[in-house]
C-alpha cells in the first residue's frame, strides 16, 4: 500500500514543483490515500525534529547548512510547510519507492501544535526545543497547553536536545527517561536582574515555591532555580560564552554571529550541539556555522528620496520577537519616526484579540529620541490607546487607518529614520508602495 | 485621597496582557487627580484586605490556579467580609473560578474553592475561544471582549451579563458574569477596563463615591479610549450592536 501511494504521489509531487507550487500539497494526498504511510518509511539515522515558539526556522535552516557542508545529503522541509503535511512531502519526496529515505541527515521543522500528530507517526532521534512562551493565544489557549499536548508525545526512545535557559523547555527534561543533552548562554554584560515583562514561568513545578532568578537575558530566559532545590536551571553541556556583541565561544571553539541580536546564540548553539552529538568534527561544525553569517541579514532596509527606512519583524501576539524588535528600535540613538500597525491580528483565523498588546513592553517607545509614532490600519486606535498607557506623549501619535495613505503619512510627517514594524499583511502594502515609487529597498 | 488597589498574585494570573486593567485605572485616577497606590501581592505576602479600595485578580493557567487557591484560601473569611461590606473586587477571566463553590479539573479532580457564592466550575479538555459582546444593566454601553478559556460555569444565581455574542458562562449560554454587590467578575480576559471605557469611568465613579459621596470630579482623560472603542464596534459589529455615539 505504501508503493502504491508513493507510486501516486511522486509524479505529482515532481509535477508540482516544476510549477514552483505547494509543498505540502503531496503531504496531503497522500495522508488521505493512506493513513498509515508514515510508517512505510525508513527514516535515516540521524532524523531530527525542531520545534518551539521562535528560532525553529533558523535552527532547521543552519542544521541543514551544517550538515551538507560536512557532506550528507540533506533533506529538509521549508519554512511554512512545518505542519504534518508539510512534514510528509519532504518524505516523500526524499523516498524510493521501498520506503528507505535516500538521505542521510532529516531535518523536520515543526509547528508546537503539530508535534503531536507528527510523533503519532514518526520519532526522530533528535528533538531541539528551542523555547516556548506566550504566542498566538487565540490558537494556542495558552503556553501550558502547548507544553501538555508536546511532553505527552515524547517518547523515551527521543534523544532531547534543550535550551537550559528557558524553564519551560526545562521541564522536558523532569519525566524523560531517555537522553538529554542542555545548551544554554552564559550571563553575558547585558544580563539584567529584573525583568518587567509578564513572564510564563516562574513558580517551581514540582513544589511550587517562587523561583529566583540570578539573571535575565530576555523574556523568560535566564538562570533560575528553585528555593528549595527541586527544579533549576541544568548546567548546559555545550554553553556560550559571549566574547564581545557579535561573538562567542562554545569551549574554546569561536562562532560569529550575523548580527548583535541574542536569540542568535541560541540558534548557532543548537546547531553546535547537535553536531557535537552526531560526531562532527568541532572545526567543521565552527567554520559551517560562521559561513552562515554572510547569508543573514539583520534588517531589511530602504530609501526614498529623503525617506531611510528600516522594515523590522513584527509578529503580531508574539511578545517575545516584537520586544526584540522594539528593543533593537531602541538602541538605535538617532531621532526617528515608528510606523506600526496591522491590517488583520492574525494570518491564520480571524479572531480579533487584542489582549497581546499589553503583553509587549511598548514602554521602550517611551524615549526622547522617538520623535514620532505613526498607528496604521484599523485597529491604529488601539494601538494609540496601547502606547498612550505606556506614558507616551499622545502629541506624538499619529494614526492612518487607510494602509493605502501610509506612505504619503511617512513622507508628510516623518521626523528622522524611519523604522517599520509592521506586521506582513500590512508590510506587504508599504513594500508595493514603496517598489512602484522606485525606492531601493 | 488615595485610592489603594491590591493586585492580587500579579506574578502568577497575567496570562493575558491584564496588567493593562491597573495601567488604566491608574492613569484615570491620578487624571481626576486622585493618588494611587498599587500594591503587588503574591503567595506568602500577608494580605490585609481592609486596606484596600479595590482589588485585581487576572486570569491563569489552570495549574497556576491551583498554585493560588492554596494560598487565597487562607483569606476566605476576610474575602466574604471584604465583599460583604461593599468593597470593590474586579475579576477577570477564569479568575471568577476561584470564587465559586470548586473547580472540577479535566481529569474530574475537584479543588475547594472560596465558596464566595454558589456557582461550580468544570474545566472541559477542550478550550473555548471567542470574541464577546455582552450587555449589562449598569451601562447603557455594550461590553466589547474576548474569551479563552477550559472553564464552563454552571449554577451562578448573580449574572452581570447577557450574552449577545461569545461564550458567556459555557457555550450557547445567554448570561455571562458575576455581580454582587461591588464584585463585578467576568470571563472576558485581557484588558477589559482599557477597551470598556465607560465600564472604567462608572466603576472609578462608584469606587470613589463610596469613599467621598460629594467628591467633585475631574473629566476623565478618554478621548482616545472611548474612540478605540467607538471605532471596533463600527468596524466589526455594526450589524449586532448599535455604538450609542
Amino acid at each position: 500500500m505504501g508503493r502504491i501511494t508513493l507510486l501516486i504521489v511522486k509524479p505529482i509531487q515532481s509535477l508540482l514543483k516544476m510549477m514552483g507550487r505547494g509543498t505540502s500539497i503531496p503531504g496531503s494526498i497522500a495522508f488521505k490515500l493512506n493513513k498509515n504511510i508514515f510508517k512505510y518509511f525508513k527514516l535515516p539515522k540521524i532524523t531530527i525534529c525542531v520545534t518551539g515558539t521562535t528560532g525553529k526556522t533558523s535552527i532547521a535552516g543552519s542544521l541543514t547548512h551544517m550538515y551538507k557542508q560536512a557532506g550528507y545529503k540533506v533533506g529538509h522541509n521549508l519554512k511554512g510547510s512545518n505542519l504534518l503535511q508539510g512534514a510528509l512531502s519532504v518524505l516523500i519526496d526524499n523516498a524510493k519507492l521501498n520506503g528507505q529515505i535516500k538521505v542521510d541527515v532529516l531535518v523536520l521543522e515543526l509547528d508546537e501544535r503539530y508535534v503531536k500528530y507528527v510523533f503519532k507517526y514518526l520519532h526522530p532521534n533528535y528533538f531541539i526545543i528551542s523555547n516556548l512562551s506566550r504566542d498566538q493565544l487565540a490558537r494556542n489557549g495558552h503556553f501550558d497547553v502547548v507544553f501538555n499536548e508536546i511532553n505527552n508525545s515524547i517518547t523515551d526512545d527521543i534523544h532531547l536536545v534543550l535550551n537550559a535557559d528557558d524553564p519551560i523547555v526545562g521541564k522536558f527534561s523532569l519525566n524523560h527517561k531517555g537522553k538529554n543533552t542542555f545548551y544554554g548562554l552564559a550571563k553575558t554584560k547585558l544580563s539584567t536582574k529584573s525583568n518587567t515583562n509578564s513572564l510564563d514561568l516562574t513558580y517551581c513545578p514540582i513544589c511550587h515555591s517562587k523561583l529566583n532568578f540570578n539573571y535575565f537575558h530576555y523574556g523568560n530566559l535566564g538562570d533560575y532555580s528553585c528555593p528549595k532545590g527541586d527544579f533549576k536551571r541544568v548546567k548546559p553541556d555545550y554553553e556560550a560564552k559571549m566574547i564581545d556583541e557579535v561573538s562567542f565561544k562554545i569551549g574554546k571553539d569561536v562562532i560569529k554571529m550575523p548580527n548583535d541580536a541574542l536569540y542568535n546564540v541560541y540558534n548557532l548553539t543548537a546547531c553546535y550541539a547537535l553536531g557535537k552529538i552526531t560526531g562532527l568534527d568541532n572545526k567543521l561544525i565552527v567554520d559551517s556555522l560562521n559561513s552562515l553569517s554572510l547569508n543573514i541579514k539583520r534588517v531589511n532596509t530602504f530609501k526614498l528620496d529623503n525617506i531611510e527606512g528600516t522594515l523590522l519583524l513584527s509578529k503580531n501576539e508574539t511578545p517575545v520577537s516584537y520586544n526584540q524588535s522594539l528593543a533593537y528600535i531602541k538602541k538605535q540613538p538617532e531621532a526617528k519616526t515608528v510606523v506600526l500597525g496591522f491590517t488583520r491580528i492574525s494570518g491564520r483565523y480571524n479572531l480579533k484579540d487584542l489582549s497581546w498588546l499589553y503583553d509587549i513592553n511598548f514602554e521602550s517607545l517611551n524615549d526622547d529620541s522617538v520623535k514620532k509614532i505613526i498607528c496604521v490600519g484599523p485597529f491604529a486606535n488601539d494601538l494609540v490607546v496601547r502606547l498612550k498607557l505606556a506614558s507616551i506623549d499622545t502629541k506624538k501619535i499619529i494614526t492612518c487607518f487607510d494602509s493605502e495613505k501610509m506612505l504619503d503619512t511617512i513622507k508628510e510627517k516623518k521626523v528622522g529614520k524611519v523604522y517599520c514594524m509592521l506586521y506582513f499583511d500590512t508590510e506587504k502594502i508599504l513594500k508595493k508602495m514603496l517598489v512602484k515609487e522606485g525606492a531601493q529597498i | 485621597m488615595i485610592i489603594k488597589i491590591g493586585y492580587l498574585y500579579y506574578d502568577l494570573l497575567n496570562l493575558y496582557g491584564e496588567n493593562g486593567n491597573i495601567k488604566a485605572l491608574k492613569k484615570q485616577l491620578e487624571a481626576i487627580n486622585i493618588k494611587v497606590e498599587i500594591h503587588f501581592l503574591t503567595v506568602g505576602d500577608k494580605i490585609d484586605f481592609n486596606k484596600f479600595d479595590l482589588i485585581y485578580i487576572a486570569s491563569g493557567t489552570e495549574e497556576n490556579q491551583k498554585i493560588v487557591i492554596k494560598d487565597l484560601l487562607k483569606y476566605k473569611e476576610d474575602l466574604k467580609q471584604y465583599v460583604d461590606n461593599n468593597k470593590f473586587l474586579l475579576a477577570t477571566g477564569n479568575s471568577i473560578d476561584l470564587f465559586g463553590k470548586y473547580i472540577t479539573d479535566s481529569n474530574n479532580k475537584k479543588t475547594k474553592c472560596l465558596n464566595l457564592f454558589t456557582y461550580r466550575v468544570k474545566q472541559e479538555d477542550f478550550r473555548m475561544i471567542d470574541e464577546a459582546i455582552f450587555e449589562s444593566n449598569i451601562i447603557d454601553k455594550p461590553f466589547i471582549g474576548f474569551q479563552n478559556q477550559f472553564s464552563v460555569m454552571q449554577d451562578n444565581k448573580h449574572h452581570m451579563f447577557k450574552v449577545i455574542k461569545g461564550i458567556g458562562s459555557y457555550p450557547n449560554s445567554q448570561k455571562e458574569g458575576v455581580l454582587y454587590k461591588n464584585f463585578y467578575g467576568t470571563y472576558l480576559i485581557g484588558p477589559v477596563l482599557v477597551r470598556n471605557p465607560y465600564f472604567l469611568e462608572y466603576l472609578i465613579k462608584k469606587l470613589v463615591l463610596t469613599k467621598d459621596p460629594n467628591y467633585k470630579f475631574k473629566s476623565f482623560d478618554l478621548k482616545e479610549e472611548k474612540k478605540a472603542y467607538e471605532t471596533f464596534i463600527n468596524n466589526f459589529y455594526k450589524d449586532i450592536v448599535k455604538p450609542n455615539v
